[in-house]
């Protein structure tokens, strides 16, 4: 999440869910919390009771909303215009935090005299190339003044993706010029005036289609509920981050917060809500393509990473935490090659296999409709129906020679070649498919990293049945048979795989809790892999008990440099500790959180320059003076010795350039970025652009849409101009509580099941009127690249909204159904399109345009192109349900 | 629109329908008839043993006949029939149900003694001769006496079973079970007059059986009347619904007019008047049972039924919710 | 033969304990129904079907035999968009003085020693009685085992020292469980609470006896209209009038047989 990370210096969740009781006020914003996260929403119904002010500003009205003081409606994808209203509100009425803002953000800091605003060019910034979708920072300038217009570790070569390195940013001097008085023009906090100067209540409405006093309301609460005696949270998830200006939605939301001094204190925050379960996990030793476990850069061939100094030159961040990252390359390194990783061979550097090309999500499955991939392991993935254009995705699936389904289910995409939309012919598809069946998270030992960078362990119950083996078996032996397979080969390019430690085997017979033996044969002894995750000193082979352990000479192993201190000392796995804390509101005993088991980040910033706590009602951490240490309620999320009087100098590097009252350890100059010199691909400030589709234009720029996002183009990709008259409506997709994603995991359960059995659609009583569409009948939803059929909900919690002076209506649409399951529906992904944020290949499931009318698909002459389907008929073969229930009566 | 109706929740019902159907509607119909048959019989030998003999025979048997039948369909009505002896676990007179039950079976000593006294007198050959020549033996008139508490029982509970319920239609009067009581009385009246008319019995005790349905029958039609008014909103599926046609066509014209205006006057109307009002009878209990799903189902209705008076106060007063 | 002899026995019940019971507060409800699926799951019952209704996000429609925790959704917004979505789980509402207890003639039902109302399943006949008694529309007969089946309050679990499976899985604490007297006292507080912040349409339904109706030993925190959710305003207990529908009906009969003795003894 580099909205985060190029704020605040890491990428995720920067409070944890308990600690929002603390709130004073809590903004809910492109979050559907009550029903996505409902045993998370426990702590914001605390606040509630506490008296604080809950506000939720959404597209439609949830159930979510109904536990708000305050709701205000939203047209989906002008969450910028909104946020940014709200900063020039706060800078306009002069409600920033003063003395938080100019000593723990770069608001002081000068930026260079080259840069010009998007408010002088019509919407974009200097230096764009159009035409390759790129900003030129040589031309752009963005940086500090006093740096070299392009950083170092910056690229303008075609990778779509950047490294970490990036994001956070490297300068040459930790102490950049600063203007206290904040009256040069070239200063941060100036440019910030001037770039949101025309974000005004009334455009805000205009734009947003809420009134003026609603938004100005949310406004002035947190303002009011923020300072030194209060302080406020915002909570987003997906309703903001699947927008192609994603990121920078979370970059605006990262401003206000920085301006109203909210960052690091108790009841502040800004609290990302997660996916699924370990989806924190997953990026942080990740099943992304372009980084490393622990946000390490992976190695590619358009930079220059031919050895490890190189890579290390490049990507070190030589001020601030980063500063580390050669440690933590070597260890990993060496918990990855072992014995065969020496200093003569780099740690085994270039056996990394290198990137040169995107291969996120989006555009590999792209490639793959292209004809271009052969073959796909889908672990837990169900891209046939969750995908965005889902149609598109089913296509490239039926362009592989084979593909591997590890699931729970025959889902979607392990059905797509006999069923589904397209009714396709079996016989014209030559993918061949094998489906294992995968054990369930009872059937196995491992943890769950969480919403709040919380890793919580949970313990094998019983053995999986029949043939279901966990993922990390099927890997494990995969390995070892490749191993075997290749064992013989001197190629270069099988060596790292031939070198890579895989002994992960049992020492003995697992136990079950219930005494008995595993039946399972070859399952790899999980907590193995967690001390190699943890990391140890390679010749004593002992548990390293934390990140600051680890070497750049070879002597220790790391497999996550984050995750170190997890697994301190043989027998103490922390991720399983559950002690419930009576004294301590942030339990540090159940479970362990990155970094260091820290579970608020920042949280030096909860005192004041001087380090004391900014008022007794927010304490949080402080200098203790006489023990010369930082303390309070948590783990410092800074050098625990380091004074608030300390202060770095130009020279200094590494934490050296850390000053004593710089709180955001892993930026460069110690401090949080309101204007961000680098890290975020399509502009410093967030600027308000239309999404990809819509049937509005940009009333602030000329610039319609994110000059930056990317498209993907493609037959069953077709996007429709902006304000088409053809698809005036515009669509947005969400959760409900009852079901999970695309339905595996739910729609298999026959309780689940019956709490939402169909798919249906929201849509205002104006809408319907309008299209004679009633309550509870048959509707079809149309767009560029499907037309899909839904029970219609006539509801009055969907608005229709007033935007640009004219009524716009707004749709809402559950993603949940597919063709596999007990319950069948129409899938909202044949509606979505792949497009996306140009930061982090991001698709815009939470905006497009569309039409509707009454009846179903295939009834009328509009949207015949388009097969009529699916029947209201079970899918055959589908199974009741795997399920254990309902037997007992 | 997804919104609700201000009174109800999108009408679902606020009540389960009741599960009892045809099989309790002749079960009532077939107990009313056994026990009124039962006590006329009584009362009839009491006082004249000799002269009512004709009657007091018919009553004996029609008792026993209508009552045979009342066991299984009892049981069948039940979820879980063979654990129909679980009624007789607990003495539980708050419950008029399980009262209903030790009734039943207190009343199927006496009924089936009379009954089998009466076949050892007429030789029957259905039974035995060991047999007949035991229940020689039994002292008819005190088992009578014996047996009427029960048959009283059994002809006053069945409308109290049905008013013990939250069902409005049964539940909002204090006359159902009088009204039952009356119709059971009026149907046995008439099964007795339809047996003596087909039997061409005397004159004299066809005339005074015409007096006591007579006066049954009025008794059901007041009784009806004072049921329909007590009952307020709750006799709505009577009155209105799909069963109005068996109370007003079948109970009230051809129960209880119909007959009162031809009967006593010969064989043939009498007979035709006692079927009328037997069939009057059983159209009113099965309307009435049936009733039950019409009413349970209506929400509206429920919910104006539980509105609060002077003796269900409810919950909402201590704090007034504000514009309602 | 001698299970069939066992129900007639009548042990020893157990030493009454604490009266345990429910506060069901709605105004933390998230709508989640959480509680419906745990208590499914708990108790090991069937899903319902799977018909969408419509009626908002409720498609379990109403508490059965099958469903024991019901999570009623009410819609109420004006043409401008102005409104409220109330959110309500219902349950058994363990009647202290219960309809369906009094009804049940095979004494199936019976108050527990937590003060609960609870159905023997290995009494219960199927009669139906109960079914027909309870005001609220809770029980029914299952079609397929024959017999009524509602909200145990998890008996099973209370005896073990759990607190039901749907209070256990409330993220809100909207269900609240515990001794019944706390509860009220915790209602009491949280109605003055909620009227202190201008929520003055907040109440208690049922702490405390109506009239002819007992208390329940399951209370909920309302605001609207008790019709609103699907519940009565003011049940009636049906064995309060039984005594009178008897005076009633052996009035009618006697007067008929005393009326008949007289005209068949008559001599015309
Ligand atoms: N029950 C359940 N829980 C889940 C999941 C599930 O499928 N089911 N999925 C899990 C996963 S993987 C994730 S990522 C999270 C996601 O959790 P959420 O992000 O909360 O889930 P959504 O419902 O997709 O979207 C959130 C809200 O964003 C709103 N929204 C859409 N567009 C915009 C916009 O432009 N601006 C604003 N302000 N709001 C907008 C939608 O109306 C919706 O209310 O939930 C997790 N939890
Ligand atoms: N329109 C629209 N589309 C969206 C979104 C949206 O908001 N709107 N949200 C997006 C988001 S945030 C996400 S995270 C994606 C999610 O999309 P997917 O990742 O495709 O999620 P699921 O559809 O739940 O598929 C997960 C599969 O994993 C299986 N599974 C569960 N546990 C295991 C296990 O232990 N091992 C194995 N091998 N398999 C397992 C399940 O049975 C299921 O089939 O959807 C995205 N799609
Ligand atoms: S499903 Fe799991 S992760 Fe999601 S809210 Fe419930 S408990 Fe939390
Ligand atoms: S609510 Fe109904 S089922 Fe529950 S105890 Fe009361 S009467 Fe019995
Ligand atoms: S159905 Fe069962 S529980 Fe209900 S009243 Fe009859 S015997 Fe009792
Ligand atoms: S107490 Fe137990 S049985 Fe009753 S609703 Fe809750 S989970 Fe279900
Ligand atoms: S679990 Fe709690 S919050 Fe969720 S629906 Fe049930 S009562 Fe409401
Ligand atoms: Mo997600």
């Amino acid at each position: 999440m580099p909205g985060l990370g190029t704020s605040f210096g890491r990428g995720a969740a920067t409070t944890f869910q308990e600690d929002l009781q603390n709130s004073d006020c809590i903004l809910i914003m492109g979050s559907n919390m009550a029903e996505a996260h409902p045993v998370g929403f426990r702590f914001v119904m605390k606040a509630r009771e506490n008296g604080a002010k809950i506000m939720h500003v959404d597209p439609h009205f949830s159930r979510t909303s109904a536990m708000c003081n305050e709701y205000v409606p939203i047209r989906t994808g002008t969450d910028i215009a909104f946020l940014g209203g709200i900063i020039h509100y706060i800078l306009e009425n002069d409600r920033w935090f003063k003395e938080y803002v100019l000593a723990y953000t770069n608001a002081a800091t000068i930026i260079n005299g080259d840069y010009t605003d998007a408010e002088e060019l019509g919407g974009v910034f200097n230096g764009l190339q159009r035409e390759e979708r790129r900003y030129d920072q040589k031309v752009a300038a963005w940086n500090y003044a006093g740096e070299p217009k392009q950083p170092k570790n910056q690229t303008d070569q075609a990778i779509k993706a950047q490294s970490f390195s990036e994001r956070l940013g490297h300068l040459e001097n930790p102490v950049p010029p600063q203007d206290p008085t904040l009256q040069d023009p070239m200063c941060v906090f100036q440019i910030l005036k001037r770039h949101y100067a025309r974000y005004l209540a009334e455009k805000v409405a205009e734009i947003c289609g809420c009134s003026q006093q609603q938004f100005l309301s949310v406004a002035e609460s947190l303002c009011a509920n923020s300072g030194r005696e209060r302080t406020s949270a915002i909570v987003y998830a997906v309703g903001w981050t699947q927008h192609t200006t994603g990121v920078q939605i979370i970059r605006a939301a990262g401003i206000v917060q920085l301006l109203l001094g909210n960052m690091g204190r108790p009841g502040g925050g800004i609290m990302a809500m997660r996916g699924h379960a370990s989806i924190q996990g997953s990026t942080d030793i990740p099943t992304l393509y372009d980084i490393l476990p622990g946000y390490i850069p992976q190695p590619a061939t358009m930079r220059d990473h031919g050895t490890l100094k190189d890579y290390l030159k490049q990507e070190e961040v030589s001020t601030g935490y980063w500063a580390n990252l050669p440690k933590f390359m070597v260890s990993l390194l060496k918990a990855w090659y072992g014995e065969a990783a020496k200093k003569e061979n780099d740690h085994g550097f270039g056996w990394v296999p290198r990137i040169d090309a995107n291969y996120s999500q989006l555009p590999a499955f792209l490639r793959m409709a292209q004809g271009k991939v052969k073959g796909l392991f889908l672990f837990g993935q169900n891209p046939a129906a969750g995908a965005p254009n889902a149609k598109l995705n089913r296509k490239a699936l039926m362009q592989l020679d084979w593909l591997v389904v590890r699931d729970w289910f025959e889902i979607e995409s392990a059905s797509f070649w006999y069923k589904g939309p397209e009714k396709p012919d079996p016989k014209a598809i030559k993918t061949e498919i094998f489906f294992l069946p995968a054990a369930s998270n009872a059937e196995k030992d491992g943890s769950f990293t969480n919403t709040q960078r919380l890793l919580q362990w949970h313990d094998k119950a019983v053995d999986p049945p029949g043939d279901c083996r966990s993922d990390a078996w099927f890997v494990f032996q995969l390995g070892k048979r490749l191993k075997k397979l290749y064992a013989e080969s001197q190629q270069k390019r099988d060596q790292g795989l031939l070198n890579l430690t895989w002994d992960y085997d049992h020492d003995r017979m697992q136990e079950l809790p219930d005494g008995s033996l595993s039946k399972i044969i070859g399952e790899p002894d999980m907590e193995k892999i967690l001390k190699e995750i943890n990391g140890y000193t390679v010749k004593e082979g002992k548990h390293v008990a934390g990140f600051s352990e680890l070497k750049d000479d070879g002597s220790t192993a790391c497999g996550c440099w984050i995750y170190s201190g997890v697994f301190p000392e043989p027998g103490r796995n922390r991720a399983r500790s559950r002690k419930r804390d009576a004294q301590n509101p942030t339990s540090p005993d159940w479970g362990f959180a990155w970094p260091h088991n820290r579970r608020m980040m920042y949280n030096r910033a909860s005192a004041d320059p001087e380090g004391k706590p900014w008022s007794e009602r927010k304490k949080y951490m402080w200098w203790d003076e006489a023990a010369k240490r930082w303390t309070g309620v948590d783990t410092p999320d800074f050098e625990p010795d380091k004074p608030p009087s300390y202060r770095a100098t130009n020279e200094s590097r590494g934490m050296d350039a850390i000053s004593g009252d710089a709180p955001f350890i892993m930026k460069p100059d110690g401090r949080a970025w309101l204007f961000a010199p680098m890290g975020t691909k399509d502009g410093p400030l967030p600027t308000h652009y239309e999404p990809m589709e819509s049937p509005v234009p940009n009333l602030l720029y000329p610039e319609q849409a994110s000059p930056l996002a990317e498209v993907f183009k493609d037959d069953l990709n077709q996007l429709a101009m902006a304000m088409d008259p053809e698809y005036p409506i515009v669509g947005t997709t969400y959760r409900l509580t009852e079901h999970y994603l695309s339905g595996p995991m739910s729609r298999f359960n026959s309780w689940l099941n019956e709490l939402q059995p169909e798919m249906f659609v929201e849509l205002s009583p104006e809408l319907a009127q309008q299209r004679g569409i009633t309550h509870g009948g048959w509707m079809v939803i149309w767009n560029k690249r499907a037309a899909i059929e839904a029970r219609a909900m006539v509801t009055g919690r969907v608005q229709s909204l007033t935007v640009n002076g004219r009524t716009l209506h707004q749709i809402g649409i559950p993603f949940h159904w597919g063709f596999a399951g007990e319950t069948v529906g129409s899938m909202a992904n044949d509606l979505t399109s792949m497009v996306a944020d140009p930061n982090v290949s991001m698709h815009e499931a939470k905006a497009f345009t569309c039409n509707v009318r009454a009846g179903r698909v295939g009834d009328a002459d509009v949207a015949d192109k388009f097969s009529a389907w699916p029947t209201r008929a079970k899918s055959p073969d589908t199974p009741e349900s795997d399920q254990p229930e309902g037997q007992a009566i | 629109m997804a919104e609700s109706p201000t009174t109800t929740y999108y009408d679902i019902p606020l009540l389960k329908r009741p599960l009892w159907r045809w099989e309790i509607a002749w079960y009532f119909f077939l107990e009313g008839i056994s026990s009124g048959t039962y006590l006329l019989g009584v009362i009839a030998e009491l006082l004249d043993r000799e002269r009512n003999q004709e009657l007091v025979q018919a009553a004996r048997y029609a008792s026993i006949a209508a009552i045979l039948p009342c066991p299984p369909l009892l049981i069948a009505d039940l979820g879980r029939p063979e654990r129909f002896a679980h009624m007789l676990r607990v003495f539980k007179p708050s419950s008029p149900m399980n009262f209903g039950a030790w009734a039943l079976t207190a009343y199927s000593g006496p009924v089936a003694l009379l009954a089998g006294s009466q076949m050892a007198a007429d030789k029957s050959r259905l039974l035995p001769s060991q047999v007949r020549s035991v229940l020689k033996h039994v002292p008819e008139r005190l088992t009578g006496v014996a047996g009427v508490p029960a048959a009283l029982a059994m002809m006053a509970y069945p409308g109290v079973l049905l008013s013990t319920t939250s069902i409005p239609v049964w539940s909002r009067t204090r006359v159902l079970g009088a009204l039952f009581a009356c119709s059971s009385f009026s149907a046995a009246a008439a099964v007795l007059s339809f047996v003596l008319h087909y039997r061409d019995a005397d004159d004299r005790l066809l005339r005074k059986l015409r007096k006591v349905e007579l006066l049954a029958s009025g008794a059901e039609g007041v009784a009806l009347a004072g049921y329909l008014l007590t009952s307020g909103g709750g006799a709505k599926p009577l009155i209105s619904g799909r069963y109005a046609k068996h109370v007003f066509i079948g109970a009230v014209v051809g129960g209880i007019l119909l007959p009162a205006l031809i009967g006593g006057k010969g064989k043939r109307r009498g007979l035709f008047a006692a079927a009328l009002t037997i069939a009057g009878s059983f159209a009113l209990k099965w309307a009435v049972v049936h009733a039950g799903r019409d009413s349970a189902d209506d929400a509206a209705g429920s919910h104006e039924a539980a509105l609060p008076n002077e003796s269900a106060t409810g919950w909402k007063s201590k704090y007034r919710v504000s514009g309602t | 033969m001698s299970n069939v002899l066992e129900v007639f026995a009548r042990p020893e019940p157990p030493p009454a304990k604490q009266e345990m019971g429910f506060f069901t507060d709605t105004s933390l409800c998230i709508g989640c129904k959480a509680c419906e699926v745990a208590c499914k799951q708990w108790n090991q019952l069937p899903a319902d079907g799977l018909e969408w209704t419509g009626h908002s996000y409720d498609n379990t429609v109403m508490l059965s035999d099958t469903t024991w925790r019901h999570v009623a959704f009410v819609e109420q917004f004006d043409s401008k968009g102005a409104g409220r979505w109330l959110m309500m789980s219902d349950v058994c509402k363990h009647c202290r003085q219960a309809p369906c207890q009094e009804a049940c003639p095979t004494g199936s039902i019976i108050y527990n020693e937590f003060g609960n109302v609870y159905v023997q399943q290995d009494i219960c006949n199927g009669c139906g009685y109960c079914v027909a008694a309870c005001p609220f529309g809770v029980l029914d007969r299952n079609e397929e085992d024959g017999r009524a089946h509602k909200c145990t309050l998890c008996y099973d679990r209370q005896k073990d020292d759990m607190e039901p499976a749907c209070a256990k899985a409330c993220p809100t604490d909207s269900i609240l469980f515990g001794p019944i007297s706390e509860m009220k006292q915790h209602a009491e507080k949280r109605v003055e609470q909620l009227h202190a912040r201008g929520e003055t349409d907040a109440y208690i339904y049922g702490a405390e006896r109506a009239g002819e109706y007992s208390e329940l030993n399951s209370i909920f925190l309302l605001k609207d209209k008790p019709q609103a959710y699907n519940l009565p305003e003011a049940p009636r207990r049906p064995a309060a009038h039984m005594k009178k529908s008897y005076a009633f009906s052996f009035g009618a009969a006697i007067f008929l047989g005393a009326m008949s003795a007289l005209l068949l003894s008559g001599d015309e």
